[in-house]
Protein backbone atom coordinates (compact mmCIF):
# COMPACT_ATOMS: atom_id res chain seq x y z
CA UNK A 1 0.00 0.00 0.00
CA UNK A 2 3.16 2.50 0.69
CA UNK A 3 4.53 1.49 -2.76
CA UNK A 4 1.15 2.67 -4.60
CA UNK A 5 1.07 5.83 -2.20
CA UNK A 6 5.01 6.67 -3.44
CA UNK A 7 3.64 6.34 -6.76
CA UNK A 8 1.41 9.00 -6.34
CA UNK A 9 2.61 12.66 -7.87
CA UNK A 10 0.73 14.55 -5.15
CA UNK A 11 2.17 12.08 -2.05
CA UNK A 12 5.93 12.86 -4.16
CA UNK A 13 5.51 16.14 -4.24
CA UNK A 14 4.82 16.55 -1.11
CA UNK A 15 7.46 14.39 0.22
CA UNK A 16 9.82 16.24 -1.34
CA UNK A 17 9.01 19.36 -0.03
CA UNK A 18 8.93 17.98 3.39
CA UNK A 19 12.37 16.49 3.02
CA UNK A 20 13.56 20.16 1.91
CA UNK A 21 11.52 21.89 4.56
CA UNK A 22 12.52 19.37 7.36
CA UNK A 23 17.01 19.83 6.03
CA UNK A 24 16.17 23.81 6.21
CA UNK A 25 14.24 23.60 9.68
CA UNK A 26 16.67 21.00 11.43
CA UNK A 27 19.89 23.79 10.51
CA UNK A 28 17.81 26.58 11.39
CA UNK A 29 16.68 25.09 14.63
CA UNK A 30 20.60 24.49 15.63
CA UNK A 31 20.25 28.12 15.86
CA UNK A 32 16.65 28.67 17.11
CA UNK A 33 18.17 26.24 20.38
CA UNK A 34 21.43 27.54 20.42
CA UNK A 35 20.38 31.23 20.98
CA UNK A 36 17.02 30.93 22.37
CA UNK A 37 15.02 32.20 19.51
CA UNK A 38 12.19 29.36 20.60
CA UNK A 39 9.79 32.16 21.61
CA UNK A 40 10.44 34.53 18.68
CA UNK A 41 9.78 31.03 16.25
CA UNK A 42 6.31 31.21 17.94
CA UNK A 43 5.40 34.50 17.71
CA UNK A 44 6.54 35.06 14.01
CA UNK A 45 4.68 31.88 13.44
CA UNK A 46 1.89 32.73 14.82
CA UNK A 47 1.30 36.13 13.39
CA UNK A 48 1.66 34.60 10.11
CA UNK A 49 -2.04 34.06 10.86
CA UNK A 50 -2.85 37.93 10.25
CA UNK A 51 -0.75 38.07 6.82
CA UNK A 52 -2.54 35.17 6.15
CA UNK A 53 -6.17 36.80 6.88
CA UNK A 54 -5.11 39.75 5.27
CA UNK A 55 -3.98 38.01 2.04
CA UNK A 56 -7.15 36.31 1.83
CA UNK A 57 -9.35 39.62 2.63
CA UNK A 58 -7.04 41.44 -0.05
CA UNK A 59 -7.36 38.46 -2.38
CA UNK A 60 -4.01 37.51 -2.99
CA UNK A 61 -1.61 34.83 -2.66
CA UNK A 62 -1.94 34.57 1.30
CA UNK A 63 0.99 32.62 0.97
CA UNK A 64 2.90 35.43 -0.18
CA UNK A 65 1.28 38.00 2.61
CA UNK A 66 1.90 35.55 5.42
CA UNK A 67 5.63 35.69 4.26
CA UNK A 68 6.13 39.21 3.95
CA UNK A 69 4.35 40.09 7.13
CA UNK A 70 6.53 37.92 9.07
CA UNK A 71 9.56 39.26 7.45
CA UNK A 72 8.24 42.47 8.05
CA UNK A 73 7.75 41.32 11.86
CA UNK A 74 11.01 39.64 12.37
CA UNK A 75 12.48 43.25 11.32
CA UNK A 76 10.63 45.38 13.39
CA UNK A 77 10.75 43.22 16.30
CA UNK A 78 15.04 42.96 15.91
CA UNK A 79 14.68 47.23 15.63
CA UNK A 80 12.94 47.27 18.61
CA UNK A 81 15.14 44.85 20.38
CA UNK A 82 18.05 47.06 19.41
CA UNK A 83 16.58 50.57 19.79
CA UNK A 84 14.93 49.97 23.19
CA UNK A 85 15.78 48.79 26.68
CA UNK A 86 12.81 46.31 26.76
CA UNK A 87 13.92 42.64 26.94
CA UNK A 88 13.33 40.27 23.83
CA UNK A 89 10.37 38.63 26.20
CA UNK A 90 8.62 41.81 26.73
CA UNK A 91 8.83 42.80 23.18
CA UNK A 92 7.56 39.61 22.16
CA UNK A 93 4.86 39.22 24.44
CA UNK A 94 3.51 42.74 23.29
CA UNK A 95 3.10 42.17 19.72
CA UNK A 96 2.88 38.56 19.52
CA UNK A 97 -1.12 38.81 21.15
CA UNK A 98 -1.76 42.18 19.23
CA UNK A 99 -0.83 40.61 15.80
CA UNK A 100 -2.95 37.18 16.21
CA UNK A 101 -5.48 39.15 17.96
CA UNK A 102 -5.62 41.89 14.41
CA UNK A 103 -5.08 37.97 12.74
CA UNK A 104 -8.69 36.73 14.54
CA UNK A 105 -10.64 39.76 13.38
CA UNK A 106 -9.35 39.93 10.06
CA UNK A 107 -10.56 36.24 10.27
CA UNK A 108 -13.31 37.21 10.86
CA UNK A 109 -14.22 40.04 8.71
CA UNK A 110 -13.52 37.58 5.79
CA UNK A 111 -16.55 35.68 5.42
CA UNK A 112 -16.56 32.16 3.98
CA UNK A 113 -12.67 31.16 4.31
CA UNK A 114 -12.11 29.79 7.49
CA UNK A 115 -11.54 25.99 6.11
CA UNK A 116 -8.72 27.90 4.25
CA UNK A 117 -7.78 29.04 7.33
CA UNK A 118 -8.08 26.02 8.83
CA UNK A 119 -5.45 24.39 6.66
CA UNK A 120 -2.98 27.47 7.14
CA UNK A 121 -3.79 26.51 11.22
CA UNK A 122 -3.17 23.07 10.84
CA UNK A 123 -1.17 22.48 7.74
CA UNK A 124 -1.47 20.53 4.38
CA UNK A 125 1.04 18.77 3.03
CA UNK A 126 -0.54 16.98 0.48
CA UNK A 127 -1.93 20.04 -1.13
CA UNK A 128 1.58 21.18 -2.32
CA UNK A 129 1.89 22.73 -5.67
CA UNK A 130 4.97 22.70 -8.41
CA UNK A 131 5.36 26.27 -7.53
CA UNK A 132 5.72 25.51 -3.62
CA UNK A 133 8.46 22.66 -4.62
CA UNK A 134 10.26 26.11 -6.46
CA UNK A 135 9.99 28.46 -3.44
CA UNK A 136 10.77 25.77 -0.70
CA UNK A 137 14.09 25.11 -2.98
CA UNK A 138 15.12 28.23 -4.12
CA UNK A 139 14.72 29.17 -0.04
CA UNK A 140 17.00 25.88 0.73
CA UNK A 141 19.65 27.18 -1.36
CA UNK A 142 19.62 30.95 0.05
CA UNK A 143 19.76 29.36 3.59
CA UNK A 144 22.32 26.66 2.59
CA UNK A 145 24.46 29.45 1.16
CA UNK A 146 23.93 31.85 4.30
CA UNK A 147 24.90 29.40 7.09
CA UNK A 148 27.69 27.80 5.28
CA UNK A 149 29.36 31.62 4.87
CA UNK A 150 27.95 32.76 8.26
CA UNK A 151 27.75 29.80 10.52
CA UNK A 152 31.03 30.26 12.25
CA UNK A 153 30.01 34.13 13.13
CA UNK A 154 26.93 32.95 14.28
CA UNK A 155 28.31 30.56 16.45
CA UNK A 156 30.60 32.96 17.80
CA UNK A 157 27.09 35.10 18.67
CA UNK A 158 25.67 32.13 20.11
CA UNK A 159 28.47 31.55 22.79
CA UNK A 160 28.88 35.54 23.47
CA UNK A 161 27.67 38.47 21.98
CA UNK A 162 30.40 41.00 23.32
CA UNK A 163 32.80 38.41 22.52
CA UNK A 164 32.01 38.25 19.16
CA UNK A 165 31.28 41.64 18.78
CA UNK A 166 34.84 42.42 19.63
CA UNK A 167 36.09 40.08 17.15
CA UNK A 168 35.23 42.34 14.99
CA UNK A 169 31.35 40.98 14.27
CA UNK A 170 28.43 43.15 12.68
CA UNK A 171 26.40 41.16 15.44
CA UNK A 172 23.34 43.58 14.59
CA UNK A 173 23.46 42.78 10.86
CA UNK A 174 24.08 38.87 11.44
CA UNK A 175 20.99 38.85 13.21
CA UNK A 176 19.01 40.47 11.21
CA UNK A 177 19.60 38.47 8.56
CA UNK A 178 19.15 35.39 10.41
CA UNK A 179 15.91 36.52 11.81
CA UNK A 180 14.89 37.38 8.54
CA UNK A 181 15.48 34.26 6.83
CA UNK A 182 14.01 32.39 10.20
CA UNK A 183 11.08 34.03 9.38
CA UNK A 184 10.89 33.08 5.77
CA UNK A 185 11.24 29.56 6.40
CA UNK A 186 9.05 29.33 9.10
CA UNK A 187 6.47 31.06 6.66
CA UNK A 188 7.24 28.47 4.47
CA UNK A 189 6.85 25.16 6.86
CA UNK A 190 3.40 26.49 7.79
CA UNK A 191 2.37 25.00 4.71
CA UNK A 192 4.24 21.43 5.87
CA UNK A 193 2.90 21.58 9.72
CA UNK A 194 0.83 24.11 10.72
CA UNK A 195 1.19 27.70 12.54
CA UNK A 196 0.15 25.67 15.24
CA UNK A 197 3.32 23.20 14.96
CA UNK A 198 5.85 25.51 13.25
CA UNK A 199 8.01 26.35 15.97
CA UNK A 200 8.14 22.10 16.97
CA UNK A 201 9.59 21.09 14.17
CA UNK A 202 12.17 24.40 14.26
CA UNK A 203 13.21 23.17 17.92
CA UNK A 204 12.74 19.59 18.40
CA UNK A 205 15.10 17.86 16.11
CA UNK A 206 17.68 20.51 17.18
CA UNK A 207 17.12 19.99 20.86
CA UNK A 208 17.00 16.27 20.46
CA UNK A 209 20.55 16.94 19.07
CA UNK A 210 21.96 19.11 21.57
CA UNK A 211 21.04 15.98 24.56
CA UNK A 212 23.45 13.77 22.08
CA UNK A 213 25.45 15.88 20.62
CA UNK A 214 29.33 16.03 20.89
CA UNK A 215 30.07 18.82 19.04
CA UNK A 216 28.92 21.43 17.09
CA UNK A 217 29.20 19.46 13.57
CA UNK A 218 27.74 16.48 15.34
CA UNK A 219 24.24 19.18 16.47
CA UNK A 220 24.04 19.81 12.57
CA UNK A 221 23.86 16.14 11.29
CA UNK A 222 22.17 14.87 14.50
CA UNK A 223 19.26 17.63 14.07
CA UNK A 224 19.15 16.88 10.27
CA UNK A 225 18.66 13.09 10.59
CA UNK A 226 15.89 13.41 13.66
CA UNK A 227 14.28 15.58 11.34
CA UNK A 228 14.18 14.08 8.70
CA UNK A 229 13.32 10.56 10.21
CA UNK A 230 10.45 12.64 11.36
CA UNK A 231 8.86 13.84 8.25
CA UNK A 232 9.06 10.57 6.34
CA UNK A 233 7.77 8.24 9.06
CA UNK A 234 5.32 10.95 9.99
CA UNK A 235 4.23 11.46 6.47
CA UNK A 236 4.24 7.60 5.82
CA UNK A 237 2.49 7.04 9.00
CA UNK A 238 -0.28 9.69 8.42
CA UNK A 239 -1.12 8.20 5.16
CA UNK A 240 -1.35 4.29 6.82
CA UNK A 241 -3.16 5.57 9.36
CA UNK A 242 -5.37 8.02 7.64
CA UNK A 243 -4.96 10.78 10.20
CA UNK A 244 -3.99 14.47 9.92
CA UNK A 245 0.09 14.59 8.52
CA UNK A 246 1.45 17.86 10.31
CA UNK A 247 0.66 16.89 14.10
CA UNK A 248 1.70 13.18 13.02
CA UNK A 249 5.45 14.27 12.26
CA UNK A 250 5.46 16.44 15.18
CA UNK A 251 4.38 13.45 17.38
CA UNK A 252 7.34 11.52 15.96
CA UNK A 253 9.70 14.24 16.74
CA UNK A 254 8.57 14.21 19.89
CA UNK A 255 9.23 10.54 20.54
CA UNK A 256 12.57 10.98 19.00
CA UNK A 257 13.47 13.43 21.94
CA UNK A 258 12.19 11.58 24.23
CA UNK A 259 14.48 8.54 23.14
CA UNK A 260 17.51 11.22 23.25
CA UNK A 261 17.06 12.18 26.84
CA UNK A 262 16.63 8.99 28.04
CA UNK A 263 20.10 8.25 26.10
CA UNK A 264 21.39 11.45 26.90
CA UNK A 265 20.52 10.62 31.21
CA UNK A 266 21.73 7.32 30.68
CA UNK A 267 25.22 8.35 29.51
CA UNK A 268 24.94 10.89 32.25
CA UNK A 269 25.73 8.12 34.73
CA UNK B 1 48.88 45.21 10.86
CA UNK B 2 46.68 48.75 11.08
CA UNK B 3 47.17 50.32 8.06
CA UNK B 4 46.55 54.22 9.09
CA UNK B 5 48.86 54.26 12.28
CA UNK B 6 52.24 54.78 13.07
CA UNK B 7 54.57 53.24 15.26
CA UNK B 8 54.31 55.14 17.67
CA UNK B 9 50.83 55.46 18.26
CA UNK B 10 50.60 53.95 21.75
CA UNK B 11 48.34 51.00 21.74
CA UNK B 12 45.39 52.85 23.45
CA UNK B 13 44.55 56.55 23.95
CA UNK B 14 41.72 57.60 26.02
CA UNK B 15 41.12 61.51 26.14
CA UNK B 16 38.51 62.35 28.59
CA UNK B 17 36.21 59.73 27.76
CA UNK B 18 32.90 59.78 30.48
CA UNK B 19 30.35 56.97 30.45
CA UNK B 20 26.98 57.39 31.50
CA UNK B 21 24.44 53.90 32.17
CA UNK B 22 20.80 54.86 32.89
CA UNK B 23 21.65 58.91 33.63
CA UNK B 24 23.97 57.73 35.81
CA UNK B 25 27.68 58.54 35.86
CA UNK B 26 30.13 55.95 35.59
CA UNK B 27 33.42 56.77 34.39
CA UNK B 28 33.97 60.83 34.73
CA UNK B 29 36.45 62.07 32.28
CA UNK B 30 39.17 59.44 32.12
CA UNK B 31 42.31 60.26 30.48
CA UNK B 32 45.02 57.98 30.06
CA UNK B 33 47.55 56.06 27.47
CA UNK B 34 48.29 52.61 27.07
CA UNK B 35 51.89 51.99 26.02
CA UNK B 36 52.62 49.45 23.46
CA UNK B 37 54.46 45.97 24.50
CA UNK B 38 53.58 46.42 27.82
CA UNK B 39 51.50 45.02 30.52
CA UNK B 40 48.81 47.75 31.82
CA UNK B 41 46.94 46.96 35.22
CA UNK B 42 43.09 48.45 35.71
CA UNK B 43 42.65 47.84 39.65
CA UNK B 44 39.87 49.33 41.54
CA UNK B 45 36.86 48.36 44.03
CA UNK B 46 33.80 46.89 42.80
CA UNK B 47 31.71 49.06 40.94
CA UNK B 48 34.35 51.37 40.43
CA UNK B 49 33.81 50.73 36.53
CA UNK B 50 36.63 48.53 35.74
CA UNK B 51 34.56 46.03 33.23
CA UNK B 52 32.48 49.11 31.69
CA UNK B 53 35.81 50.66 30.87
CA UNK B 54 37.18 47.85 28.94
CA UNK B 55 33.57 47.82 26.89
CA UNK B 56 33.49 51.13 26.21
CA UNK B 57 37.04 51.26 24.87
CA UNK B 58 35.82 48.20 22.79
CA UNK B 59 32.39 49.87 21.82
CA UNK B 60 30.58 47.17 23.58
CA UNK B 61 28.86 50.52 25.58
CA UNK B 62 28.36 53.97 23.97
CA UNK B 63 30.38 56.41 25.49
CA UNK B 64 28.79 60.18 26.80
CA UNK B 65 31.90 62.00 25.50
CA UNK B 66 35.80 62.06 25.01
CA UNK B 67 37.92 59.99 22.25
CA UNK B 68 39.57 56.87 22.06
CA UNK B 69 42.39 55.55 19.34
CA UNK B 70 43.40 52.15 18.81
CA UNK B 71 46.69 52.43 17.45
CA UNK B 72 46.36 55.68 16.42
CA UNK B 73 42.52 54.79 14.52
CA UNK B 74 39.39 56.32 16.42
CA UNK B 75 37.20 53.52 17.95
CA UNK B 76 34.43 54.10 16.01
CA UNK B 77 36.14 53.03 13.16
CA UNK B 78 36.63 49.54 15.20
CA UNK B 79 36.27 47.54 12.14
CA UNK B 80 39.83 48.45 10.68
CA UNK B 81 41.54 47.34 14.22
CA UNK B 82 39.40 44.67 15.41
CA UNK B 83 41.88 42.01 13.69
CA UNK B 84 44.40 43.34 16.00
CA UNK B 85 42.57 43.09 19.01
CA UNK B 86 41.57 40.33 21.27
CA UNK B 87 39.12 40.76 24.23
CA UNK B 88 38.30 38.03 26.84
CA UNK B 89 35.40 38.74 29.00
CA UNK B 90 34.93 37.60 32.54
CA UNK B 91 32.80 34.88 31.66
CA UNK B 92 31.42 33.68 28.24
CA UNK B 93 27.60 34.01 28.26
CA UNK B 94 27.36 30.51 27.16
CA UNK B 95 24.46 27.31 28.44
CA UNK B 96 26.17 23.93 29.76
CA UNK B 97 24.81 22.16 26.82
CA UNK B 98 26.18 24.11 24.12
CA UNK B 99 27.88 21.67 22.27
CA UNK B 100 31.33 22.65 21.39
CA UNK B 101 34.38 21.23 21.49
CA UNK B 102 37.73 23.56 22.38
CA UNK B 103 39.06 22.47 18.94
CA UNK B 104 35.44 23.35 17.34
CA UNK B 105 36.08 26.76 19.46
CA UNK B 106 39.31 27.60 18.30
CA UNK B 107 38.09 26.47 14.60
CA UNK B 108 35.58 29.88 14.78
CA UNK B 109 38.50 31.71 14.34
CA UNK B 110 39.80 30.21 11.48
CA UNK B 111 39.25 31.91 7.24
CA UNK B 112 37.81 28.48 6.35
CA UNK B 113 33.80 28.69 6.51
CA UNK B 114 34.36 24.73 7.48
CA UNK B 115 37.27 23.12 9.66
CA UNK B 116 40.31 24.69 9.75
CA UNK B 117 43.35 25.11 7.48
CA UNK B 118 46.94 23.16 8.11
CA UNK B 119 48.56 26.15 9.11
CA UNK B 120 45.56 26.93 11.55
CA UNK B 121 45.89 23.70 13.01
CA UNK B 122 49.56 23.61 13.44
CA UNK B 123 48.91 26.92 15.22
CA UNK B 124 46.32 25.92 17.98
CA UNK B 125 48.45 23.04 18.49
CA UNK B 126 51.35 24.80 19.63
CA UNK B 127 49.03 27.52 21.32
CA UNK B 128 47.17 25.10 23.04
CA UNK B 129 50.54 23.21 24.26
CA UNK B 130 51.70 26.67 25.71
CA UNK B 131 48.26 27.23 27.72
CA UNK B 132 48.58 23.11 29.13
CA UNK B 133 45.70 22.49 27.31
CA UNK B 134 46.48 19.46 24.38
CA UNK B 135 44.65 17.13 25.72
CA UNK B 136 41.54 18.74 25.88
CA UNK B 137 41.00 19.40 22.33
CA UNK B 138 38.02 17.07 22.36
CA UNK B 139 36.69 18.32 25.77
CA UNK B 140 33.10 20.51 25.29
CA UNK B 141 33.80 23.56 26.93
CA UNK B 142 30.89 23.39 29.43
CA UNK B 143 33.13 20.77 30.94
CA UNK B 144 36.32 22.77 31.88
CA UNK B 145 36.68 24.11 34.83
CA UNK B 146 37.06 27.92 35.57
CA UNK B 147 41.05 27.74 35.81
CA UNK B 148 40.73 25.62 32.49
CA UNK B 149 38.28 27.77 30.91
CA UNK B 150 40.91 30.39 31.32
CA UNK B 151 43.98 28.79 29.37
CA UNK B 152 41.67 27.68 26.52
CA UNK B 153 40.23 31.79 26.06
CA UNK B 154 43.73 32.91 26.24
CA UNK B 155 44.88 30.24 23.76
CA UNK B 156 41.54 31.12 21.30
CA UNK B 157 42.82 34.93 22.00
CA UNK B 158 45.91 34.24 21.03
CA UNK B 159 44.41 31.96 17.55
CA UNK B 160 44.80 35.54 14.73
CA UNK B 161 47.89 36.70 16.46
CA UNK B 162 46.57 40.11 18.65
CA UNK B 163 48.29 43.12 18.86
CA UNK B 164 46.32 44.20 21.61
CA UNK B 165 44.95 41.91 24.63
CA UNK B 166 41.61 42.75 26.91
CA UNK B 167 41.31 41.00 29.65
CA UNK B 168 38.35 41.35 31.97
CA UNK B 169 39.63 39.88 35.25
CA UNK B 170 41.67 37.07 34.28
CA UNK B 171 41.87 35.32 37.89
CA UNK B 172 38.06 35.93 38.63
CA UNK B 173 37.12 32.26 40.03
CA UNK B 174 40.34 30.30 40.17
CA UNK B 175 42.61 29.37 43.07
CA UNK B 176 45.39 31.30 44.51
CA UNK B 177 47.81 28.51 43.14
CA UNK B 178 45.99 28.79 39.63
CA UNK B 179 46.46 31.93 39.16
CA UNK B 180 49.83 32.41 39.54
CA UNK B 181 50.06 30.41 36.59
CA UNK B 182 47.74 31.90 34.27
CA UNK B 183 50.10 35.24 34.92
CA UNK B 184 53.42 33.68 34.85
CA UNK B 185 51.63 32.27 31.55
CA UNK B 186 50.26 35.95 30.48
CA UNK B 187 53.64 37.21 31.33
CA UNK B 188 55.42 34.44 28.90
CA UNK B 189 53.17 35.18 26.06
CA UNK B 190 53.50 38.89 26.58
CA UNK B 191 56.99 39.07 26.13
CA UNK B 192 57.25 36.09 23.23
CA UNK B 193 54.85 37.33 21.07
CA UNK B 194 54.90 40.83 21.83
CA UNK B 195 51.99 41.72 22.66
CA UNK B 196 50.11 44.71 24.83
CA UNK B 197 48.59 43.61 27.44
CA UNK B 198 45.29 45.77 29.18
CA UNK B 199 43.68 43.66 31.99
CA UNK B 200 41.81 44.52 35.19
CA UNK B 201 42.41 42.78 38.12
CA UNK B 202 41.64 43.22 41.97
CA UNK B 203 45.05 41.57 42.80
CA UNK B 204 47.12 43.95 44.13
CA UNK B 205 50.50 41.97 44.48
CA UNK B 206 49.84 40.50 41.47
CA UNK B 207 49.50 44.16 39.72
CA UNK B 208 52.76 45.03 41.90
CA UNK B 209 54.40 41.72 40.71
CA UNK B 210 53.27 41.78 36.58
CA UNK B 211 52.47 44.94 35.14
CA UNK B 212 54.62 48.28 34.16
CA UNK B 213 51.90 50.39 34.53
CA UNK B 214 48.39 51.06 36.75
CA UNK B 215 45.65 52.54 36.29
CA UNK B 216 43.36 53.12 39.21
CA UNK B 217 39.71 53.76 38.87
CA UNK B 218 36.80 54.21 41.20
CA UNK B 219 34.48 56.11 38.73
CA UNK B 220 37.71 58.70 38.09
CA UNK B 221 40.86 57.77 37.49
CA UNK B 222 42.93 58.68 41.07
CA UNK B 223 46.62 57.21 39.76
CA UNK B 224 48.49 56.18 36.43
CA UNK B 225 52.37 54.73 36.37
CA UNK B 226 54.82 52.61 37.65
CA UNK B 227 52.49 49.90 40.74
CA UNK B 228 55.69 50.68 43.18
CA UNK B 229 55.68 54.37 42.63
CA UNK B 230 52.06 54.86 42.67
CA UNK B 231 50.03 52.50 44.50
CA UNK B 232 51.05 54.67 48.31
CA UNK B 233 48.65 53.24 51.16
CA UNK B 234 47.08 56.70 51.52
CA UNK B 235 45.92 56.38 47.54
CA UNK B 236 44.67 52.84 48.12
CA UNK B 237 42.73 53.84 51.33
CA UNK B 238 41.56 56.69 49.45
CA UNK B 239 40.33 53.93 46.98
CA UNK B 240 38.87 51.43 48.52
CA UNK B 241 37.77 53.16 51.39
CA UNK B 242 39.72 51.57 54.07
CA UNK B 243 43.36 50.50 55.00
CA UNK B 244 44.50 48.10 53.20
CA UNK B 245 48.36 46.89 52.85
CA UNK B 246 50.52 46.25 49.59
CA UNK B 247 51.04 42.84 50.21
CA UNK B 248 48.10 41.84 52.29
CA UNK B 249 48.11 38.56 52.11
CA UNK B 250 44.54 38.67 53.21
CA UNK B 251 43.07 40.60 50.52
CA UNK B 252 39.37 39.25 50.15
CA UNK B 253 38.07 37.06 47.33
CA UNK B 254 35.08 38.83 45.40
CA UNK B 255 32.19 36.97 44.22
Amino acid sequence: MLLDLLALPFFQRALLVGIILGLLMALMGVFVVLRRLSFFSDAIGHSALTGIALGILLHMNPFISGLVFCCLLAVVITWARRYSKLPIDTILGVSFPVAVALGIILVQLTPGYQTDLLAFLFGDILTVSTLDIGISFGLAVIVGVFLLLAGKKLVTIALDESLAQAEGVAVFWYEVLLLLLLAAVIAMAIKLVGIVLVTAMLVIPAATAQNLAWSLSSMFGLSTLASLVAVIAGMLLSAALNIPSGPTIVIVAGLLFTLSLLRSRAGAH
Amino acid sequence: MPTASSPKDPAIRVSNLSVTLDHHPILENLSFVVPRGETTAIIGPNGAGKSILLKAILRLLPKQSGSVEIFGIPHEQYHKIAHVISYIPQQLNFERSFPLTVGGLFALKSRRTIGMTGEEKTRMYRLLELVGMRSHLQHKISTLSGGQMQRVLLGYSLMDKPELLILDEPSAGIDVQGQDTVYTLLKRIQQQEKLTLLLVSHELEIVMQYASQVLCLNRQLLCAGVPREVLSNDLLEKMYGSPVGHFAHSHPHHE
